[in-house]
């Protein structure tokens, strides 16, 4: 982003829609079980406040997501939604050597020319290491990873 | 006194050294990993402890234990990642060493220190278990609200670009800690639908979230991996007798930084969560430069790592003498004495001495066997995370983030909800509002409210129920105490102000 | 080198995951406990765990799933889990009662388990510090009347086990008191040695745990506590309060009836081992299988069902 952006409004008016968000959905419930959330959603909108008056008088600027390539930060947050949600469908295993290798390939993309040798290489490491983990959690700690439709 | 003795040759036994090595070695590995805890650690442990002798168990689960709270220094220095609650604050001034290529010098370090707070604690244990009980259980209520609330007077510090910010955060913090079913009251808040969120936002879930995945995008927007090569100047500093005397080069910080994860260890439910950075902040108060702290300052390191071994044998002191388990471990190991017919209280000191002194004893060991297993072992992670390139590194920690995430209540929800409040945290970041305020909301925001309505509910009889929060000796000495904190930085401001009228030109300068 | 290892660990893996199917069970069980580890729920199933596997022939898995007072995991088990006998999960009146009853939207149903056994029983007992003025029952109730809603006392949870019963025994006493809530047991111990509440409404393993530190006035249970001899019942002292927290195991509905079986026989073997253990602890041992442990459910969900009304009333308004 060239502008500098106001982080003190933006970072007000996060605060006040998350405030609004919650207070929508704080539903029917009783005296005890509220009253101290509603002093919390008070004070939330009350520091949101703050800070989008001080944004407007004497707000601080700066440059926001500047530092190296943000396509990367989209595209890697992508692959990593993809990645957890398809656990839930395909099973632990097989999304995260999926995902993984995936995020490798993207990754190694920008350093250098991902070829099929090194996309090869990547994938027997990518393998092993998931499965170590899968190993590790599965049968040494017992932990019940999610089972998919194809594969444990 | 000859107990004492008797029980300490006793323990010059080659399986009990295995059991400690093995222990502190499994502990550590859990430690690092965030997400996987040291009570599930101790969960998992537990059926093979049936098969020994009583102190033989004892004697692994506390190394496990103490093993677990000092792995957690590994991810935060390494990749800014606390493995456990314990060592937020490590990660302050851990990683901006790492990036400076100071890593093995912050290793070694974390290592002494931890070790140094864990032979404090069980000296503190061993020695002055009954008046500290006796303190434990002073605690009501209305204190522990008081508690959180000089909690929160940490945000002050916790945010160095705007403390507005920083109230935010924390306030977006203990709204987190709200969701899921009222501790009092019992009905679904903020469920929004959803029955798996009467389950909340697992603070430990959110730590994750809030810390690994703003550094994932930053690693992945930046192309680089997290660490720099060790400068030959820190790789001199980095050996173990280098540390030794750095640590011991600031007693007041190591005696100050112990007291107080004693005292906070003591309170139960507390714990090394909030003694790490308790230790931090008081740190920086004391601090000759309190400028350095943030980017990478040996002093806000060693306080927050030897405060939170401290609190290891520390809690033991309610839940040896009391049976009060002050963090989740201590359930297991309180489970473990109730299984072999051993009741907490001081017949544990002098009916079954040779147990209990064991059992300390061996925690005390466990601390100095951190060491060798610390120094060795955290040369290793260095190594593999070093010479991993960015494009491996990355998707590993993710990799490792989501297992953990997952393990830790067994549930994919979790995760979603890790990913989700990752990159809510990420924008924050982005915006000026850091993740450790939001943090120390979420370990604060379900403390405050319990002690809150719980002492509104003890006064219901009373005209003004909310007196019932200002009565006792102890609330009030806390309320002193919150309030100097809170105005500590502004009158020390003053003080300067009033004292070197020039310096206020440079106050002027404007950041960076 | 780096392949060979990478084919031998996959290879491994490829033969742990294949299943063939035959006589139950063949391979391992998964035994979800829906709390924290440390609490009783996990402590019992850890005492199972070795017996079970001796039992059964096969490994155990135990496993954690905390949240919602144990409402996320049984949510998610009568969503998800197969009903093969693979997988199975802790239970406990009257959460399992009282939760779908009482919240808006619990995610599951009491009757949509089928139940393999409960395994044991812990009565709730009103405690108080040694010292307390309140030496009887009849003391307390007395003070109570005279003083409504002074007297306090901590429980574990709302809508649980402890806060029921005392709402049973204000309605049984004619008495008004103030219920309150913390989480779990642990913080009730200094709660009540600090003298920060006038008494506690929990379970039967607490005095059994503090000993002389504290005094039972009175238990929930139809007949005295092996451990505490000397605590008399509400029942002698002419109050029909019977209650507390039976734990047991479940399996999905649907689950064939062999396999419930075979498992209830296998966690009968072990309750009979574990009990040396447990019973100095407080607990009250339960063998109630196959269609007593349904009758079981139903019994403590029409004794809970006057207050739970009245909770429900009282919110109404």
């Amino acid at each position: 982003m060239m502008r500098r952006a106001n982080t003190d409004l933006l970072s007000g008016i996060l605060g006040l829609g998350l405030a609004g968000v919650f207070w929508w959905g704080r539903g029917d419930v009783g005296r005890l079980s509220i009253m101290f959330p509603h002093a919390l959603l008070v004070l939330l909108a009350a520091f949101s406040v703050a800070l989008v008056v001080k944004g407007m008088v004497r707000p601080e600027r700066r440059s926001i997501f500047a530092e190296g390539d943000r396509g990367k930060i989209i595209g890697s947050c992508a692959i990593l939604y993809v990645w957890v949600l398809a656990i839930s469908y395909v099973g632990f295993f097989l999304s995260s050597v999926a995902g993984f290798w995936v995020m490798a390939c993207y990754l190694a993309s920008s350093r250098r020319e991902v070829t099929p040798l090194l996309a090869a290489k990547l994938f027997c490491v990518v393998l092993a290491e998931v499965t170590f983990f899968y190993l590790v959690f599965a049968k040494l700690l017992f932990v019940p990873l999610p089972t998919g439709a194809f594969f444990n | 006194m000859e107990l004492f003795w008797n029980v300490a040759t006793e323990l010059m036994d080659p399986i009990v050294f295995l059991l400690i090595l093995g222990g502190v070695t499994a502990g550590l590995f859990v430690g690092a990993m965030p997400g996987l805890t040291a009570a599930m650690a101790l969960a998992v442990l537990l059926p093979f402890t049936f098969k020994l002798p009583p102190l033989y168990g004892l004697v692994a689960l506390g190394a496990v234990y103490m093993g677990a709270i000092y792995g957690g220094a590994f991810a935060a220095i390494l990749v800014n990642t606390p493995g456990t609650p314990s060592s937020i604050a490590t990660a302050f001034e851990g990683y901006p060493m790492a990036k400076d290529g100071r890593a093995l010098e912050a290793i070694s370090l974390a290592t002494v220190a931890s070790a140094i707070g864990g032979l404090a604690g069980a000296f503190f244990l061993l020695v002055l278990s009954p008046p500290l009980a006796r303190l434990s259980i002073q605690f009501g209520s209305a204190e522990y609200f008081w508690v959180a609330m000089l909690g929160l007077t940490l945000i002050a510090s916790l945010s160095p670009g705007s403390t507005l910010k920083g109230f935010l955060g924390g306030s977006i913090g203990m709204i987190l800690a709200s969701v899921g079913v009222a501790p009092i009251g019992g009905d679904n808040r903020f469920t929004f639908g959803m029955p798996v969120l009467q389950g909340g936002v697992e603070m430990i879930v959110a730590l994750i979230g809030l810390f690994v995945i703003p550094e994932l995008f930053n690693m992945a927007a930046q192309g680089r991996a997290a660490l720099a090569e060790v400068t030959m100047e820190s790789r001199k500093r980095g050996t173990f007798l280098a540390a030794i005397r750095t640590v011991f080069s600031m007693p007041g910080n190591l005696i100050r930084s112990c007291i107080i994860g004693e005292i906070v260890a003591i309170i139960p439910g507390a714990g090394g969560s909030i003694a790490n950075l308790v230790a931090y902040n008081e740190a920086k108060r004391a601090s000759k430069h309190p400028e350095r702290f943030g980017k990478g300052s040996v002093e806000g390191l060693v306080a927050s790592e030897s405060s939170n071994n401290v609190t290891v044998a520390g809690s033991m002191v309610p839940l040896l003498t009391l049976g009060i388990p002050g963090a989740p471990p201590d359930a297991v190991i309180l489970g473990v004495l109730l299984m072999h017919g051993l009741r907490p209280g001081l017949d544990l000191f002098t009916v079954r001495g040779d147990l209990t002194y064991g059992f300390i004893i061996s925690m005390g060991l466990a601390a100095l066997f951190m060491i060798p297993v610390g120094i060795l072992g955290g040369r290793l992670i260095y190594r593999l995370i070093l010479k991993t390139p960015h494009y491996l590194l990355i998707p590993s920690i993710a990799l490792v983030t989501i297992l953990g995430t997952y393990a830790l209540r067994n549930s994919l929800s979790d995760v979603v909800i890790m990913l989700l409040l990752g990159t809510f945290g990420f924008l924050l970041k982005e915006l000026g509002v850091e993740s450790a305020p939001i943090v120390l909301g979420l370990i604060l925001g379900g403390i405050a409210e319990m002690g809150f309505v719980q002492t509104l509910l003890r006064g219901s009889s009373l005209e003004h129920p909310w007196l019932m929060l200002f009565q006792n000796r102890l609330s009030q000495i806390i309320i002193v105490l919150m309030v100097l904190s809170f105005a500590s930085p502004y009158l020390s401001a003053g003080v300067r102000k009033l004292k070197k009228p020039l310096d206020m030109l440079r106050e002027e300068e404007p950041p960076e | 080198m780096k392949r060979a290892v990478i084919l031998a660990l996959s290879t491994i893996f490829i033969l742990s995951a294949g299943v063939a199917f035959a006589e139950y069970p063949e391979r391992p069980v998964t035994y979800t406990i829906p709390f924290n580890p440390g609490g009783e729920s996990d402590i019992t199933a850890r005492l199972q765990e070795p017996l079970l596997e001796k039992a059964l022939g096969v490994k155990v898995n135990v496993t954690h799933k905390p949240g919602g007072g144990g409402a996320v995991a049984w949510g998610e088990f009568q969503r998800a889990a197969k009903p093969d006998g693979y997988q199975l999960i802790g239970v406990n009146i009257p959460h399992i009662i009282g939760q779908p009853l009482l919240r808006k939207n619990a995610g599951y149903k009491t009757d949509g388990f089928d139940f393999i056994m409960w395994f044991h029983f812990t009565p709730n007992a009103l405690i108080v510090r040694a010292d307390s003025p309140f030496k009887t029952l009849k003391d307390f109730i007395d003070y109570a009347k005279e003083h409504p809603k002074v007297i306090t006392v901590g429980g574990s949870g709302t809508y649980s086990a402890n806060h029921l019963e005392t709402l049973r025994l204000e309605r049984e006493a004619g008495i008004k008191l103030t219920y309150i809530p913390h989480t779990g047991t642990g913080p009730l111990v200094p709660a009540i040695l600090g003298g920060h509440l006038s008494g506690l409404m929990n379970y039967s393993m607490l005095p059994a745990q503090q000993g002389d530190k504290v005094r039972v006035l009175a238990v929930a249970s139809e007949k005295r506590v092996e451990a505490l001899p000397d605590a008399p019942t509400f029942k002698e002292q002419g109050y029909d309060i019977v209650g507390g927290a039976f734990r047991g195991v479940a399996a999905p509905k649907g689950t064939p009836k062999e396999v419930i079986a075979k498992l209830a026989d296998a966690f009968t073997k072990t309750n009979k081992e574990i009990a040396k253990k447990q019973l100095p602890m407080g607990f009250v041992m339960e063998y109630a299988t196959g269609n007593e442990a349904k009758a079981l459910v139903d019994k403590m969900r029409r004794s809970y069902s006057d207050v739970i009304v009245d909770i429900i009333d009282k919110r109404k308004k």
